[in-house]
Formats: structure tokens, C-alpha cells, sequence
């Protein structure tokens, strides 16, 4: 069984290993920290709960510039992944979902922005179909072996408060 | 840095102050050129050389550099200058004790320099030193206290002493300074943080009232309602209002109803609630444990049928921790059976999840008949073999695990999860080259496991060496584990300043918590066991050494010896061209990381630098504690010998109670052997300590006798250790390692004269190198037919 819940600074070293057995993109143990200090509360993990192990996580993170270099509060998600053996069980959606309250309700964010490999279309669907992101714009050759990327953005508060 | 003044005229003086600017710029070369220079016209200006010693310390000539800052210190005791160089010098080898006081000097005898505090007191926290912390922060404080974040810090410097009163004053103080800064207005969000910490305080201090009063008023200020009804609930329940508990804990599970912790604390709070009124998947699996009879049978198959009509692949996992209650195992069996005839994918499901069955229950023969009738009936779904190679690695047959991990890999040549699955099993194998090709697949050009701290890799990359006996590479690959954690630890430098300007105390007290336990990790333990046992290892070869040196050899054992020597340089030679420990990687990356463990073993000639780097990790290792008693006790076993060799009776008594706290069906004969071992030495002790040792003395032969009536022996591997334990009571000696399957590879040990077992006639390579070339041409028609699509 699994269990979603907050990260623990504890956990952050097991959220890396899930990192490592999930995604070609990888980061060290610090950044994880820097990610565990200032934004806590949007870091999610799901745990199964028999064997104690971190099987999937969200880390995420704030901005208060946009990317046009005008203020404007937004959430980014860093990474997200699920072990393959936990997969099809919705856990990818409930961290986001959790992680998307609190950007929302504590850092009373605009929008929270992604990026995905245009070619995952599993992530596509959850993102664009069960979590409600649009595509903004693509970033050519994004990734390191040159994929292009999606930059999605899920909007908290309409666009017209933007100003 | 303040640039000193004394004795230099104007040119020299701007020409130091030049120099720390090169100091600060990081330019060491031209700094210690520059120095040099100057010095020519002011040999006995101390401070210059004190930059002298920091440009060598830089320019490689570390031992130089710090001796001759230390000198300079003493030459002028009074000089600012030369005690802030001594530090900096301190802190570049991550000595940060000494780096401290130091500073401490520096700041007694200089002129104010805020920076320096600051960073000496951030020090402070980094050596927990919270007393010298909370004497700094205050000094500060007193100093600037128009400033907000001189006044957190003193706050949590006076909280992390316990002087809470202080802490609350100083609260008062900071939120009307707070109110009145219209200039740097606090922002929502760091208010929230600040609120939640005031509570978390009040908590600390046991001021219940307080928390209960801050609690309510400080509703409105709070938007992080996950933490703030967390905080409520720990509060009601030390106040022993248990309804009000039960409340924040429903609030929690509004939050986040998947949180299993949270109905944990709800039925803490109530254990007369009811779960089930929370109808979802996770609260149903859970309570399926506390049902019985029809009712487990009925509410089993009601659970189970969503995930046969769905085909989630992932049943098992949510059902596994029924295995504990063996009356339902029959009952879980059988409702896999029945989905058999219930349609062709249900079939498929259904044998997949019995052979689960039958491995769970160690019934591996069984589990491999039924899931390779689950892959002739779907040769394509990944999970089968992942099955597959499971029950035939508990029948040690490692190449053919690895085979069928490999055939779910290339299901899904994307999918890192299979690839690292592939890698374990290839290692399980003895096959680190194999291993290193599949890992290159996942790395990016220039990337390596060992900058990306990848723990598990090079765990498994050290213990398939130590299994060939391969020690250097084995023990270079277990420090290089060491180090990561100890740059874990050090990664919480940069934050502590960071966390006091951002409010967020909670999460830096937390990490305080994760990193001061960082080693209770499965890898940690794992890792220090191995590490321990390897030097064990070396140790005895060293031993073999000694003995061929310090008797006069016969000519045939010279023969032999020159033959051994003779191959040592052979092998030496290959490695140059090409090194199995990392031919993927640069010889530059190689050397930096030491993985031919060249560099470990020439610091470890002698069985005195031997026992001190055990040392190193025995003390770590001994204080570990994480939730899987088979992983504990397999590292702790390891300093049973080790501490009774050292004559440490406290230490071994605190290990007897590890041991026995970690006792499982599985080891319960093993860790009754280890156990023996501490209680004869014990019995034996006669030293200063007795008072403390004396309760756990026993009579051996009863305490022996009495345990093994009541365990049936099953294994020759049972009789073995009998007899171990039979030698133990005679005081006779016996070869302490044979005593699992994993360790099939001694037979050799200690004498072995293994150094690569790769070099020499190894049928393996050839083997790997086939499946290399297999691989790499699967994978370029697959890029071929990706591209035509």
C-alpha cells in the first residue's frame, strides 16, 4: 500500500535514489536540500508503507519572475517520477495534485509551469487531460540528447488578474 | 578581509591589499608569485606571510601552507589577520572546529567584521556547537539590531540551548520591528513560516498554554493548513485532549486522504474509530489484515476485482503485508486461483500473481513453473520476467537472472527502471564490465555514477568485488560511499544563513535531525559492513605477507613467489591499457576517483592504518539503526570479532543488545553464534569495567545448550554454525565465514592471491563482451526504426 504524504528532510536522500531509478536527469544531494529548505511544503513523496521506500516524489519549487523577466509568482515543478513497479496507480497525479494546493494556498502562485519530453505521451496525458496544463510554448532540443520539450503552465488564477 | 596596515609603506601596503584581492579572486598562482615578491622587501612582516601560507596551501603544498599560517599566527599572537588566514585554512579541510576558534580569535582581536561573525557562527551551527553559537548571535545582535534576521538568529540560537524565555522576549521584539519595516515588507508566505515556528516553540518549551493561545490567533496569518493542523494535533494530544486531537487529525485526512500517518493518529486519538468509514483503497487494504474467516474471504475478493478488471499489473504490492498472517494464506491463494478460468487475461493476471504467491511463501521452483507458463501465454509483459529472475536468484542462478532481467529490458529500452534492474542482476553475476556498458546507456557524455552520487550503483560494484576477492577496487568504491555521506552532511553549510532570512526554522531544525542520523540508512549500513569485512580481509593478507617475508623462503617458494610477482606486473601493465573497474570512464576520472584503489591501499600498508579506517566506520556503524533487522544485523555481525579484538567490553556489550534486538527467524542461528562470541569474551573480562559488564556474564554452556533446544535445525549450513558454536565453547578456532551462500567464494579466502580476476583466462569476459555487442546492436536497429517512424 502507499501513502502520499509531505516530504521529511529525511527523506530527501531516498527521493534522490527514486530520482536515479527513474529519469536520465539527475541531481546531487544538495540541490535536493536547497529544494527541502526554502519549499518544504511542496515537496510530496509516496511511500509504500510495507516496506518503508520512497516509490515516487515531486520536487518543486517557486519563482517570483516570470519568464518574460516580469514579477509574477509561479510554481515550477523540478522533477517528478514514479518507480516502475508503482506505476498506473494514480500516485503521479496525487503528488501533483497536493503540491499544486500548496503553491496555490501558501505562495498564492499565478500558475505553476513544467517541462516534459514531447515525445512522453504518458506524462502528456496526466498533465494535459487530468491536471488541466496547457502547452505555452516548445523549447527545442531541451533535453540533453536533443529532444524538444513542452513548457506547460497550469493557471491557479485567471489571467486577467495577472497585472 | 581587512588588509593589514602595520609596518608597510603606502606602495606596500596597496600592493597587499592587492594581494587579497587575488585571495578573493581566487588566483592563487599569481597571489603566491605576488607574495613572494613583497616578502623580498618585508621578510619579517608576518601578516604577508600568513598570505604566503594560504596562496601554498592552494598551489598544493597543503601540510606547508597550514604549518607556516600557524607559525605566523604565533610569531604575532595579537594580529586579526593572521588568526582569520589560520582559519580560513582550517575550514578549506573542512576542519571546521578548529576553523572556529580561529575566527573566534580573529573577532576578539580585530576591528568589526560582520561577515566573519556571521560565518563563524554558521560554523557554530555546522559543529552544533549551539552554546558558542547563541554567546555569537547575541554579540551581533547587540551590535546590529536594527536588522530582522540578527534577531531570528538569535532567537533560534537561544532556542536550540533551550533558553525559551529569552526566545519569547526576543519574539515580542522581532514582530515589532517587523511591523514597523514598511522599507522590506515581510512577505505572506514568511509570515506563515514565522507563525508556525512561534507555535513549534511553545511546543519545544512545553508551554502548552502558549501553544494553544498562538494557535488561535494566529489563524489568519497561517496559509500552510497541512502543517498547522499537524502542529494542532501533537499539541492536543500532549494536552490529553484526545477529541480535540481526533478532530485535527480529520481536518489532516481532508487534506490529504491518502496519508496513511494520519489515520495512524486518528485512531492514537481514538482507538475505538471506526476507519472503515473512509471508503477508499488504501484504508480497505490496510484493514483487510484485521479481518478473519468469511469476512477476510469476502472483503479479499471484493478488493482484489477492480485490479483483475483493470489490469493493474500492481496488486501484489498491496496485499503483500498479509503474508505476515499465515491462516490467510490459503484463502489468498485460492482467490488467485479461481480468476484462472475467468478468461484469458484474467488467466495471465492470475498466474502472475501465484508465482508472486509461491515466491513470497519460498516456494521458488513452484513460482518459476508457474510464471514461465504466465510468459508462453504473454511473452511481452516486462513484470514476468522481473518474477522470473527473482526466484532464480534465490536458486543462486545469477547468469540466468541476469537473462531474463535483460529480456524485460528490452521490452523497454527507454525505461531506466529495467535498465538499473539489469545492472544489479549483472552484478549479482560478477559482471562489473557488463554493468558499466548498461549504465553508460542512462549517463550523459561527461556524467559518471560517482559526481551523481549514485549510491546503489557503486554499492553493488563494491560488493561484487569483494566477492571476487578484489579488494582494492571493492574498498575504493565502499569509501567513495563514505565520502558522499559525509558531503551530505556538508552540503548543510550553505543553508543555514539562507533558512534564518527565509523563516523557514522548521524545516532547518528538521534537517538537523535527518543529517545528524543520515548514517541509519539501508546504503550506510550495508556500505560500513562491507567496508569493515573487506579490511578484515586485507588485514589477513597482510598477515600472509608478513609470515612469507619473515621466514626464509625454500627455493620452490621463491619460484612461486617470483611466478606471483611477476603476474602482479603483468597485470599492472594491462591496467594501464585497460581497467575493469572503469574502463567506461576517462584515466583522468579513473585516478580522481581512485577506482583501481591504488591510492586506499597505499594508506592502508599496516594493520595499525587498517584497524583506524575499521575504526572510522565501527563508530559510525554502531550507533545505526534502521527498520529492517536483516540489514542491521548483517553489518553489525562484522564488528562482533572486530570489537573483541580491540578489547572494547562497553562496546561489545552494546552491541550484544544490536544483535539481539535484530533477531530474526531467518538469523536467529547465525546471530546466536555471534552472540556466543561476545558472552565468552565477556565472561573472560576481568578489567576496570566489570560493574558494568558483569550482568550480561552467563554460563556459556547453559545459555548454549538452552538455545539450540529450542530451534530446529534444517541446513547443513545449521550444522556448520552448531559446530562453530561448539568450537566457540572449547575456545577452539574456526573459519568464521563459512556460514552463507552468499560467501560460496571463500573457499580460497584467506590465502587467496586473487588481485584481478578478470586479466586471466576469465570465460567471463568473453561472455560479457558477447553480450555487449548484442546489446549495443539491438539497441542501434531500434534508434534505426525509431527514426523511420
Amino acid at each position: 500500500m502507499v501513502s502520499i504524504r509531505r516530504a521529511e528532510m529525511q527523506d530527501l536522500q531516498h527521493m534522490q535514489h527514486c530520482n536515479l531509478w527513474c529519469l536520465p536527469e539527475n541531481y546531487t544531494f544538495k540541490y535536493y536540500l536547497y529544494h527541502g529548505m526554502v519549499w518544504q511544503s511542496l515537496l510530496y513523496v509516496a511511500e509504500d508503507i510495507n516496506s518503508g521506500r520512497i516509490v515516487g516524489y515531486v520536487l518543486a519549487k517557486q519563482d517570483e519572475e516570470d519568464e518574460e523577466g516580469s514579477k509574477l509568482e509561479h510554481g515550477h515543478i523540478t522533477s517528478l517520477s514514479v518507480l516502475r513497479t508503482h506505476r498506473k496507480l494514480g500516485l503521479a497525479n496525487k503528488v501533483m495534485q497536493s503540491t499544486h494546493r500548496d503553491m496555490d494556498k501558501i505562495f498564492e502562485s499565478h500558475y505553476v509551469s513544467l517541462h516534459v519530453r514531447v515525445s512522453n505521451r504518458a506524462a502528456l496525458g496526466l498533465y494535459r487531460d487530468k491536471l488541466g496544463y496547457e502547452t505555452f510554448d516548445t523549447e527545442e532540443k531541451y533535453y540533453a540528447d536533443d529532444e524538444n520539450a513542452y513548457n506547460m503552465r497550469k493557471w491557479f488564477r485567471k489571467k486577467a488578474e495577472k497585472q | 578581509m581587512k588588509p593589514a596596515q602595520n609596518s608597510l609603506n603606502n606602495k606596500q601596503s596597496s600592493e597587499f591589499k592587492a594581494l587579497v584581492k587575488l585571495l578573493d579572486a581566487k588566483d592563487y598562482k599569481k597571489g603566491l608569485r605576488n607574495t613572494e615578491k613583497l616578502l623580498e622587501q618585508v621578510p619579517d612582516n608576518w601578516e604577508v606571510v600568513s598570505l604566503k601560507a594560504i596562496f601554498m596551501y592552494y598551489n598544493d603544498e597543503q601540510q606547508k601552507g597550514l604549518e607556516l599560517a600557524k607559525q605566523a599566527v604565533f610569531k604575532n599572537l595579537g594580529s586579526d589577520f593572521c588568526w582569520h588566514i589560520y582559519g580560513l585554512i582550517y575550514k578549506a579541510q573542512k576542519n571546521y572546529i578548529e576553523a572556529v576558534k580561529c575566527f573566534l580569535q580573529a573577532i576578539k582581536k580585530g576591528e568589526e567584521n560582520i561577515q566573519l561573525e556571521r560565518d563563524t557562527a554558521n560554523l557554530q551551527i555546522h559543529t552544533r556547537d549551539f552554546e558558542g553559537n547563541a554567546q555569537l548571535r547575541h554579540k551581533i545582535l547587540t551590535k546590529k539590531s536594527n536588522m530582522i534576521v540578527n534577531w531570528i538568529a538569535f532567537i533560534f540560537s537561544q532556542h536550540l540551548i533551550g533558553n525559551y524565555e529569552i526566545a519569547f522576549k526576543a519574539i515580542n521584539s522581532a514582530e515589532q520591528l517587523i511591523q514597523k519595516d514598511q522599507q522590506n515588507p515581510i512577505k505572506k508566505v514568511e509570515m506563515n513560516e514565522f507563525k508556525l515556528y512561534q507555535i513549534q516553540l511553545a511546543i519545544d518549551a512545553k508551554d502548552y498554554q502558549k501553544a494553544k493561545q498562538n494557535i488561535i490567533t494566529f489563524k489568519n496569518d497561517i496559509t500552510d493548513m497541512v502543517a498547522y493542523y499537524e502542529l494542532q494535533y501533537d499539541l492536543f494530544m500532549k494536552l490529553g485532549s484526545n477529541q480535540e486531537a481526533v478532530e485535527s487529525a480529520k481536518h489532516l485526512l481532508e487534506l490529504q486522504p491518502q496519508n496513511w500517518k494520519y489515520y495512524v493518529l486518528l485512531k492514537k486519538a481514538n482507538p475505538q474509530f471506526d476507519l472503515s468509514v473512509y471508503d477508499n483503497t488504501l484504508v480497505q487494504g490496510q484493514l483487510l489484515a484485521e479481518l478473519n474467516g468469511d469476512k477476510f474471504r469476502e472483503s479479499f475478493l471484493k478488493f482484489i476485482d477492480p485490479f483483475f478488471q483493470k489490469s493493474l499489473p500492481s496488486l501484489f504490492r498491496e496485499i503483500k503485508h498479509l503474508y505476515r498472517q499465515k491462516e490467510k494464506l490459503d484463502v489468498i491463494k485460492e482467490a488467485f486461483e479461481s480468476y484462472l478460468t475467468s478468461g484469458p487475461i484474467q488467466k495471465l493476471w492470475a498466474l502472475m500473481l501465484l508465482a508472486q504467491h509461491h515466491y513470497q511463501i519460498k516456494q521458488y521452483a513452484k513460482s518459476l513453473e508457474l510464471v514461465e507458463e504466465a510468459i508462453a501465454h504473454t511473452p511481452t509483459l516486462h513484470e514476468l520476467y522481473l518474477i522470473k529472475a527473482k526466484a532464480l536468484h534465490k536458486q543462486e542462478k545469477f547468469k540466468e537472472a541476469y537473462e531474463a532481467t535483460d529480456r524485460a529490458r528490452q521490452l523497454d529500452l527507454a525505461d531506466r527502471y529495467l535498465n538499473n534492474k539489469t545492472i544489479k542482476y549483472a552484478l549479482r553475476a560478477n559482471m562489473v564490465y557488463l554493468s558499466q556498458e548498461l549504465l553508460r546507456m542512462f549517463l550523459r557524455d561527461g556524467s559518471n555514477p560517482y559526481e551523481l552520487q549514485m549510491i546503489w550503483f557503486e554499492l553493488g560494484v563494491g560488493r561484487t568485488f569483494l566477492r571476487l576477492n578484489y579488494l582494492g577496487p571493492a574498498l575504493t568504491q565502499f569509501y567513495l560511499i563514505f565520502k558522499h555521506y559525509q558531503e551530505m552532511y556538508d552540503d548543510q553549510l550553505d543553508f543555514y544563513q539562507f533558512s534564518i532570512r527565509k523563516y523557514t526554522l522548521r524545516s532547518l531544525l528538521q534537517m538537523f535531525d535527518a543529517m545528524d542520523n543520515r548514517y541509519s540508512a539501508k546504503y550506510f549500513i550495508e556500505t560500513a559492513g562491507l567496508m569493515i569485512e573487506g579490511l578484515n580481509r586485507l588485514k589477513l593478507k597482510l598477515q600472509d605477507n608478513n609470515k612469507v617475508e619473515q621466514k626464509k623462503l625454500t627455493p620452490k617458494e621463491k619460484k612461486q613467489l617470483q611466478k606471483l610477482q611477476q603476474k602482479q606486473e603483468e597485470e599492472k601493465q594491462l591496467r594501464e591499457q585497460f581497467s575493469i573497474e572503469g574502463h567506461i570512464y576517462s584515466i583522468e576520472l579513473q585516478k580522481k576517483f581512485d577506482l583501481s584503489g591504488e591510492y586506499l591501499l597505499s594508506k592502508l600498508k599496516t594493520e595499525q592504518d587498517i584497524i583506524k579506517m575499521q575504526n572510522q566506520f565501527a563508530q559510525v556503524l554502531i550507533h545505526t539503526n534502521y527498520n529492517n533487522k536483516e540489514i542491521n544485523f548483517q553489518a553489525f555481525k562484522q564488528l562482533v570479532s572486530f570489537y573483541i579484538q580491540q578489547n572494547r567490553p562497553l562496546l561489545c556489550v552494546k552491541l550484544l543488545n544490536k544483535l539481539r534486538n535484530n533477531q530474526t527467524e531467518t538469523n536467529q542461528i547465525v546471530n546466536h553464534k555471534y552472540q556466543l562470541m561476545i558472552i565468552q569474551y565477556l565472561n573472560q573480562y576481568k578489567g576496570p569495567l566489570l560493574q558494568y559488564i558483569q550482568e550480561y556474564q552467563q554460563d556459556l554452556n547453559k545459555f548454549d545448550a538452552d538455545f539450540w533446544k529450542s530451534v530446529e535445525i534444517k541446513s547443513q549450513l545449521d550444522k556448520t554454525i552448531k559446530l562453530h558454536c561448539e568450537h566457540i565453547l572449547q575456545n577452539k578456532p574456526f573459519n568464521i565465514q563459512l556460514e552463507s551462500n552468499e560467501l560460496d567464494f571463500l573457499q580460497e579466502y584467506p590465502t587467496a592471491k586473487t588481485t584481478n580476476p578478470f586479466y586471466t583466462n576469465d570465460p567471463n569476459l568473453e561472455w560479457q563482451n558477447n553480450q555487449i555487442s548484442q546489446f549495443q546492436s539491438s539497441q542501434s536497429t531500434q534508434s534505426v526504426s525509431q527514426q523511420q517512424q
